[in-house]
């Protein structure tokens, strides 16, 4: 679907790009992911044709980016901004406008949309009468009546409160089983791990994680489990699969080397101690972020 | 370039900004203010009397008020043919001028005036009313007190009061204008010259609000970040075309309605205007004028990010819209004078100076030809340095790009 091969940008003098490549399949969600300042924003620019990249290849569908199939595409800026003195149907149509659809089709659909966020009866109040949050329902509508092939949303979530984070995940998760494709960036890892198939981290205008979530959990996460027990504690020392164990008096935390499963802990655990309490926890995607990236993060 | 986007986005500039209060109001206030400030004084002013003004005099001359009764009596009449000043003589002498007030105040007389003995070395003389500003009732006293007293003063020394009247007939002055052809026109020279103002009026009236609207909406665009929405959608010069069309079409919509009312009121002064001999021009210097200032706001706008640096904008290009009218004095007693033809040759001033020299005294054919082809060269130059400005200046925030900034965008192929 979208196909992304060496970008390299220059601002000046700062690198924001330095070689990032990805591709993104059909009807998969796509996390694009980074701290502050990684260069998300910038490879959501150049692949949208806003910018120019010093080089690099951005390919939808095999093609250039196209006017044609531009109307097949949805992009959700960070910086959020609708016409403020303009109502907020008129903003709707005139969006979809641009990417070819009819004022007769957009106004119904923007209708069914709003209702469906409860924003229906603010339809014709002038836009800047709505609060913050509305307005970014309501540009999110915007990305969906032309109902585009790929959606590109630049950090969806920032600024919304969890209910309406809800109701944008929902949307997303309804998009994709409809085989639509979305491409998200977020610093917020939550957010990453509950919705993305596949992701990409970006670290100062490198790749430095792509791929399947599971995949790249099972490659950088090692999972930790706590053991509350009855006991001699030395004899936990010697567990197979445990990459670190630290003991104290009745309680154990065990990191494991990630390969050896947690219940295959939990059986060698019973026959050497009296086990109280067990809980295994699968590495976040939020601590290999912090893994992988933190060591010189200081953003 | 799409015809059916230009058209989304010409349809939305157009609507949007139509609908709004702002321009509703100054569609309708602004014709009132300029017919409320200077036509309507003016109309006021030219009202005849319906009823008879009574002058009180107080002549310590005691020579002039025989002669000024008589002469204001016959010179100035009503509509209904009676006179319309009735001189009522004040005695003067102890507490004249309070009486003469008192009687002012209770509206028994209208006005008076004072005659001292002086006036014939001094020539003054005083004119009190409770309304100092009806200059044409002062004008017709001054000038007939004058009158009066030179006439005083030429019997006294020996002149036939006769002699005196003849010599004092009015002299009237008719122009008459010689064209090209050797045609001769009965014509009024300064109504001539009103053709170029109004072309200035309406040619900087179009630019400047357009203008103005277009370096607004780059502005908002930019800091809601919808113009990142919108290239997303449509290339850059389908948004710039878009926008220029769609303001345009704003601005013309104002002047059709501005210029309904302005007919409606100006209507006589229509028929003076003679349509010079190359009127058409006159339209091809206004199309083109138009298009290159316009290209000149797309580059200086694009990169402002600020309301107040759009103001700046528009100052500076009013500037240059309105030099012609600052030297047009110059223009008008030597239309053909060397430097005259070398302004009218820079395309930031071809449109209006060609716009104050066609109506009164058409430049030669070669002229109107180079002046023309310079401006159309220069228009289509800043229409691509423009749609190239443009791309990247709605891209830029913060700091101002320097002019060299500009000039490399601008030479930059995109």
């Amino acid at each position: 679907m979208l196909e992304i091969r060496d970008l390299r940008k220059n601002f000046g003098n700062t690198t924001a790009l330095d070689g990032v490549t990805f591709s993104v399949k059909q009807g998969e969600i796509f996390g694009l992911l980074g701290p502050n300042g990684a260069g998300k924003t910038t490879t959501i620019r150049i692949s949208l044709g806003i910018i120019e990249a010093d080089s690099g290849v951005v390919q939808f569908n095999g093609e250039p980016l196209t006017e044609k199939f531009k109307e097949k595409l949805a992009y959700l800026p960070e910086e959020r901004g609708l016409y403020r003195k303009s109502r907020v149907l008129d903003v709707l149509i005139y969006f979809a406008g641009l990417r070819g659809l009819s004022a007769f089709e957009a106004r119904k659909r923007a209708m069914e949309w709003l209702k469906r966020f409860e924003l229906d009866r603010y339809a014709n109040h002038k836009v800047e009468e709505l609060s913050k949050g509305m307005q970014q329902k309501v540009q999110f509508i915007s990305c969906l009546l032309h109902e585009p092939q790929l959606l590109i949303l630049d950090e969806p979530f920032s600024g919304l409160d969890p209910v309406n984070q809800m109701v944008i995940k929902d949307t997303m998760r309804e998009m994709k089983a409809s085989g639509k494709t979305i491409v998200f960036s977020t610093h917020q890892m939550e957010q990453a791990e509950k919705l993305c198939d596949r992701i990409c981290l970006i670290d100062r205008g490198r790749v430095v994680l792509y791929g399947e979530l599971p995949e790249i959990k099972k490659k950088y996460g090692t999972n930790s489990i706590h053991i509350e027990f009855d006991g001699e504690s030395s004899k936990l020392t010697n567990i197979r699969g445990a990459a670190k164990v630290d003991l104290y008096e009745n309680y154990a935390e065990i990191k494991t080397d990630g390969q050896v499963s947690s219940s295959d802990i939990l059986k060698q655990v019973v026959d050497l101690v009296n086990v109280r309490k067990f809980s295994a926890e699968e590495a976040s995607l939020n601590s290999i972020f912090i893994q992988v990236v933190g060591g010189h993060n200081d953003a | 370039m799409t015809l059916k986007k230009i058209v989304a986005i010409v349809r939305w500039e157009f609507v949007e900004k139509v609908r709004t209060k702002a321009f509703l109001i100054s569609l309708v206030l602004t014709p009132v203010l300029i017919v409320g400030f200077s036509v309507v004084p003016g109309l006021l002013a030219m009202k005849p009397d319906t009823r008879v003004r009574n002058i009180g005099v107080i002549d310590k001359t005691g020579k002039v008020e025989f002669g000024l009764a008589s002469v204001l009596g016959k010179k100035y009449k009503l509509e209904n043919g009676k006179p319309n000043y009735e001189v009522l003589n004040i005695e003067p002498g102890n507490g004249d001028r309070e009486r003469a007030n008192r009687m002012v105040i209770s509206k028994e007389i209208d006005a008076y005036i004072v005659i001292d003995s002086s006036i014939f070395t001094t020539g003054k003389f005083e004119y009190v009313s409770e309304n100092v500003s009806n200059f044409r009732e002062t004008e017709r006293i001054q000038s007939t007190v004058k009158d009066v007293v030179m006439a005083i003063e030429l019997e006294k020394r020996g002149v036939d009061p006769r002699i005196v009247k003849e010599a004092s007939k009015p002299i009237e002055l008719e122009t008459v204008k010689l064209s090209k052809e050797g045609r001769e026109e009965k014509s009024e020279g300064g109504v001539d010259f009103v053709l170029g103002y109004v072309f200035i009026f309406v040619f900087a009236l179009l630019i400047l609000t357009s203008g103005q609207l277009l370096v607004r909406s780059v502005v908002e665009e930019k800091t809601n970040r919808i113009v990142e929405v919108l290239l997303s959608s449509a290339t850059a010069d389908e948004i710039m075309s878009g926008k220029i069309i769609g303001l345009s079409l704003l601005g013309l919509t104002q002047l059709a309605v501005w210029a309904a009312i302005g007919v409606g009121f100006a209507g006589q002064l229509a028929a003076y205007v003679r349509i010079p001999d190359h009127f058409w021009w006159l339209i091809v210097f206004f199309i083109l004028g138009y298009l290159f200032y316009a290209s000149l706001f797309v580059m200086a706008g694009a990169p402002i990010t600020t309301e107040q640096e759009a103001q700046q904008i528009t100052s500076y290009v009013s500037m240059a819209l309105f030099l012609p009218i600052v030297i047009a004095f110059m223009i008008v007693q030597n239309p053909n004078a060397g430097y005259v033809k070398l302004i009218s040759l820079f395309p930031l001033f071809t449109p209006t100076m060609m716009a104050l020299r066609i109506p009164v005294q058409s430049p030669e054919t070669w002229e109107l030809i180079s002046g023309a082809v310079v401006l159309a060269v220069s228009t289509f130059l800043a229409m691509m340095a423009a749609g190239r400005v443009f791309r990247i200046g709605i891209l830029v925030y913060g700091k101002r790009p320097s002019f060299k900034d500009l000039l490399r965008w601008a030479i930059k192929k995109g």
